[in-house]
């Protein structure tokens, strides 16, 4: 479901303030989080053209970055002034203005007294700080919202495999023997990514489902099967921190991944099933690892392993392709240890 | 207690009721016995108080600076009467060598009040120059400048008290006005402007003649719908900066007013003082109004197309007003 | 300095003013003695740089300071010139403390605000030495005036020297003084240069008394190398206004052994002028002279006065050095300061 509009919960910056490109200028919130809105160029900010706390529509002009000497022009000038300047846009993720700026770096006065530019720091000032991480009512209903829209619109069937997890210790054991924090999570990631790119038409970017004091936040770990083990650790910490930071950026929002895994074997859980995220088509929900019993060669002995569960979207995928990818997920598990004691150079 | 008295009567009364209680109290001036000064500002006085204490001098304003200065040293309080401020050019070094840096140089005060009249009518060049801020800023020196007869008594009452000196300015184009005055304890401290109009919307700042002036523009700017506020300042040095800037973080917009041509002086001291202190309250650049940078002219006409005008203060302010 | 007259009776003395005695004698020696050295004294640390600004050497116008103010009662008004440290000295202010004023130290008279040509004792009422020519004569008419109008029996004197003689101020200050009666007397120290120029090259006319003349007061022209006659025309003239009759204007003729200021090249006089008064008109070694030819200075009499002027000296020189300088946090001494507002943010 794509996002149709934002609520400006603060401006960061104030007119005649210089502003460098990806320097953030104003705090808005969606759906799903709060985030920084960038300043998409060097230059010096415009009028606030709406005022802090409105609801803007995805896409309406909310401030222009002006060159230096620019003069802003009535806003009744209409689409051509528009096109004259580069504007900082409310917009779907990924549709940003990446102009260029060019030109002399120059003063610009303000266009405003300093008595007018005192006020709007002070109104500024008095605005309530937007903590990080945490999320109004809104973020609840925004979940319940797309969790109910999941379960009516696709039809979901599950898959459970038992997964042999005995790759999964020696494999963590060579990551972390190479100094890096690895968790379960990152080898379930890479086994996800390398089994459903080989069932599925998909550049291999995958949703992370993160808890958080808020609730579920699904943050998206990128091009996972490119990535060496460094890497891949690196990547899935930053997801982390950012769905519990509330910093979700425009590419956690756009609608990429083709699946999601969610880990509930930190706590302890057998098997579960999960709803799948709106705009996605599988998602792997795991347990525990644990030693179990189990019959080899006609004698019962005890191996680590954990039940994975393929939550699919029948409409996509037929229980055949949910088999086949589980099977797929197996093997890479267990080949990822060769992967996994890849010690990357320093500069790469 | 208040009676209405012309701006030269209320400075006899105030001088008056001081050397009735005080004997140490005394005037030097040319043609002050029988005259009573060349602005009648002592008439009546040398009658009152006897030839030793209304004390005619010859011209000769460096040996009357001096004599007071000495006296002062000696334990009197004198007034030397220069008549016109423009005759201190010849006891600059009695009036800013001596009386000015004793205090500081021998730690010994010195209480002597030097009157003179200021300010700009006919006569011609020499007998019109604008030199109060030359005083303001000769560390040492008290600068007042009365504009209405209250001031003008609270004022010098206020400044025969001062163990230090004071140039007590009165503006030749004042000397008929009326006004009511105060009593006999009733003192103006030197160092307090008057806020004498009320407004919201820009401050006009002037002294002595100048303060009329702003009333009238502020008149004018009423009927624009522009309030004013009009602060008259009373002494230039000590100068009440916080009165000044109190009001420019109310209005936002200030506007300075000053017989001097505009070279230096306290309009520009102010417009510093005002930028800095009451920068983030501007809505517009601190203006100022003063006089050309030229002598003053004998021609009536002349004189009226130097001078600061009614019609300037209004259109500096509505520059003010229309450009934010 | 020539040998005193050993061949003179012993005990005849020429006959002293009335009421001077030898004591007073003595005194007068001792007070010219301790001006000499802090004179010589001032010149050589003024070139060892311990006096910013420097000084301006009263050695040689000595007689003309202790003459005067022997002849004066202590409340009695002084002021003087920019050369007034044998003034301040004769007037009673402490080598100390003059010392330490030069020094700039908070210990000074002026408490290092005023330096040499500011030079003050209140209480003693030496009201100044100063700066601008002529300008200390007219703070002594006005004390004249003050004493007058509060009928005090004192007098005010005030010095100038023979370049103030040129000035309008002067004179002004002489008129109104005889116009108006005051207890005033008028010394001008003719040291014959006013900085560089010779007298004869500044002044029109010969006598600065005769120019006082035409104002209408007593005017005279004084040896101011003798310090009895010093004494004596003070005294008298310090009577006359006493009782009222005016002032009086004294040109007393001196001379200055060092340059105008420490560092002065003296192009423009000829050094055996300098030597010639020196040998010839030194008020020091006439009054010594004096003293030994009517034995009451005795055999290494002298030579002790010395000893005692230069230890006082050499004592206020260390007291100097070691006095604190002046507490920065003072430096407006009370003086009212226009305040700045703080920036309103």
């Amino acid at each position: 479901m794509a996002m149709t509009e934002a609520v400006l919960n603060a401006w960061l910056k104030i007119p005649g303030d210089s502003v460098a490109v990806g320097e953030a200028i104003a705090e808005i919130e969606t759906d799903k989080s709060s985030l920084d809105l960038e300043s998409p160029s060097d230059g010096v900010l415009g009028r606030h053209l709406v005022p802090a706390g409105a609801s803007v529509p995805v896409g309406q002009v909310i401030v222009r970055v002006l060159e230096p000497g620019e003069i802003e022009p009535d806003d009744n000038d209409g689409p051509r002034a528009a096109a004259e300047t580069a504007a900082a846009r409310v917009a779907a993720p990924g549709a940003r203005d990446e102009t260029v700026r060019t030109g002399p770096q120059d003063r610009v006065p303000h266009s405003l007294s300093p008595r007018k530019r005192r006020e709007l720091r002070e109104q500024a000032d008095a605005q309530p700080q937007a903590a990080s991480g945490r999320r109004g009512p809104r973020f609840r209903a925004a979940i319940a919202e797309h969790v109910s829209e999941s379960w009516r619109t696709i039809p979901h069937f599950a898959v459970v495999r038992q997964i042999d997890a005995r790759s999964v210790h020696e494999s963590l054991a060579a990551m972390r023997g190479n100094g890096l924090p690895a968790t379960v999570t990152d080898l379930l990631l890479r086994a996800l990514a390398l089994a459903v790119t080989a069932e599925a038409d998909t550049a291999g970017d995958l949703g992370l489902a993160v808890a958080t004091p808020d609730g579920v936040v699904i943050p998206v770990v990128a091009g996972v099967p490119g990535l060496g083990p460094a890497a891949l650790v690196a990547a899935r910490a930053a997801a982390v921190a950012r769905a519990r930071e509330g910093q979700l950026s425009p590419r956690d929002l756009a609608a990429g991944p083709v699946a999601s895994l969610s880990n509930l074997g930190g706590r302890g859980v057998d098997s579960f099933t999960g709803i799948i995220p709106a705009g996605q088509k599988l998602l792997l929900t795991t347990g525990t690892i644990a030693d179990r019993p189990v019959a080899v060669d006609g004698l019962v002995t005890v191996r680590p392993s954990f039940a994975a569960t393929l939550n699919v979207d029948h409409r996509h995928f037929d229980g055949d392709n949910a088999a086949m990818i589980l099977a797929a997920f197996q093997s890479a598990l267990d080949q990822s240890i060769t992967w996994a004691a890849h010690r990357e150079k320093i500069d790469a | 207690m208040s009676e209405k008295l012309t701006y030269s009567q209320a400075y006899r009364a105030g001088l008056a009721e001081e050397m009735t209680a005080n004997a140490t109290i005394f005037v030097m001036g040319t043609d002050i016995f029988l005259r009573g000064g060349h602005f009648a500002q002592v008439l009546g006085l040398g009658e009152q108080f006897g030839v030793e204490r209304i004390r005619d001098a010859p011209i000769s304003e460096a040996a009357m600076v001096a004599a007071g200065v000495g006296a002062a040293l000696q334990g009197m309080r004198p007034i030397v009467d220069l008549n016109f401020l423009d005759f201190s050019f010849g006891c600059m070094d009695e009036l800013c060598n001596q009386a000015a840096k004793i205090h500081y140089m021998f730690g010994i005060p010195v209480p002597l009040v030097v009157r003179a009249t200021n300010g700009v009518a006919y006569g011609g060049a020499q007998h019109n120059n604008v030199i109060d801020s030359w005083f303001a800023e000769m560390p040492g020196l008290n600068v007042a400048v009365p504009s209405t007869p209250r001031d003008v008594k609270g004022l010098i009452k206020s400044s025969l008290r001062l163990d230090d000196p004071v140039l007590f300015l009165m503006d030749k184009s004042l000397t008929g006005i009326r006004g009511e005055v105060d009593g006999p304890e009733d003192l103006i401290p030197l160092g307090r402007a008057d806020v004498v109009r009320v407004g919201q919307d820009v401050t006009l700042i002037s002294y002595a003649a100048s303060v009329r002036v702003c009333h009238q523009a502020a008149d004018m700017l009423h009927e624009r719908g522009i309030s004013a506020e009009v602060i008259d300042l009373r002494t230039l040095y000590p100068l009440d900066l916080e009165t000044a800037c109190a009001s420019v973080r109310k209005t936002g917009r200030a506007v300075i007013v000053d017989k001097s041509a505009g070279y230096g002086g306290v309009s520009a001291e102010l417009a510093a003082s005002i930028q800095r202190s009451a920068f983030n309250y501007l809505d517009a650049p601190v203006g100022r109004i003063h006089a050309a940078h030229s002598p003053v002219p004998q021609s009536p006409p002349l004189i009226k197309a130097m001078m600061p005008a009614v019609q300037m203060v209004v259109d500096e302010v509505l520059l003010l007003t229309t450009s934010s | 300095m020539p040998e005193p007259d050993k061949s003179g009776e012993a005990g005849s003395s020429p006959s002293l003013p009335e009421g001077v005695t030898s004591e007073h004698l003595l005194e007068w020696l001792d007070g010219m003695l301790l001006i000499r050295y802090f004179e010589s004294e001032s010149v050589r640390l003024s070139l060892a740089g311990k006096i910013p600004g420097g000084i301006h050497s009263s050695e040689g116008q000595e007689a003309v300071a202790v003459g005067t103010m022997a002849a004066l009662d202590g409340r009695d008004v002084v002021s003087g010139t920019h050369r007034s440290h044998h003034h301040a000295l004769a007037k009673g202010l402490g080598p100390r403390p003059v010392m330490a004023e030069l020094f700039g130290k908070a210990t000074g008279v002026s408490g290092g605000r005023g330096g040499s040509m500011h030079l003050v004792d209140a209480d003693r009422r030496f009201l100044g030495s100063n700066g601008i020519v002529g300008a200390g004569l007219g703070l002594a008419m006005g004390a004249a005036l003050g004493m007058k109008l509060q009928s005090q029996s004192l007098v005010a004197v005030g010095f100038f020297g023979d370049g103030g003689a040129n000035t309008g101020r002067v004179w002004e200050s002489v008129n109104l003084a005889a116009l108006w009666g005051l207890p005033l007397i008028v010394v001008c120290e003719n040291n014959l240069y006013a900085v560089e120029t010779h007298i004869s090259a500044s002044m029109a006319g010969t006598s600065i008394a005769d120019r006082a003349a035409g104002f209408g007061l007593p005017a005279e022209t004084v040896d101011g190398q003798d310090i009895l006659t010093v004494y004596d025309t003070v005294r008298r003239a310090r009577e006359r206004a006493v009782a009222g009759c005016g002032p009086t204007f004294l040109e007393m003729r001196t001379y200055r052994y060092e340059g105008h200021n420490v560092g002065d090249v003296q192009n423009y006089r000829e050094l055996a002028e300098v030597e010639d008064w020196r040998a010839n008109r030194d008020p020091i070694g006439r009054l010594r002279q004096l003293l030994e030819g009517t034995g009451v200075l005795g055999p290494g009499g002298y030579a002790a006065a010395v000893g005692r002027a230069r230890e006082a000296v050499d004592d206020a020189i260390a007291f100097a050095e070691a006095s604190a300088w002046p507490d920065t946090a003072d430096v407006m001494r009370s003086w009212p300061a226009v305040p700045v507002s703080a920036v309103s943010a």
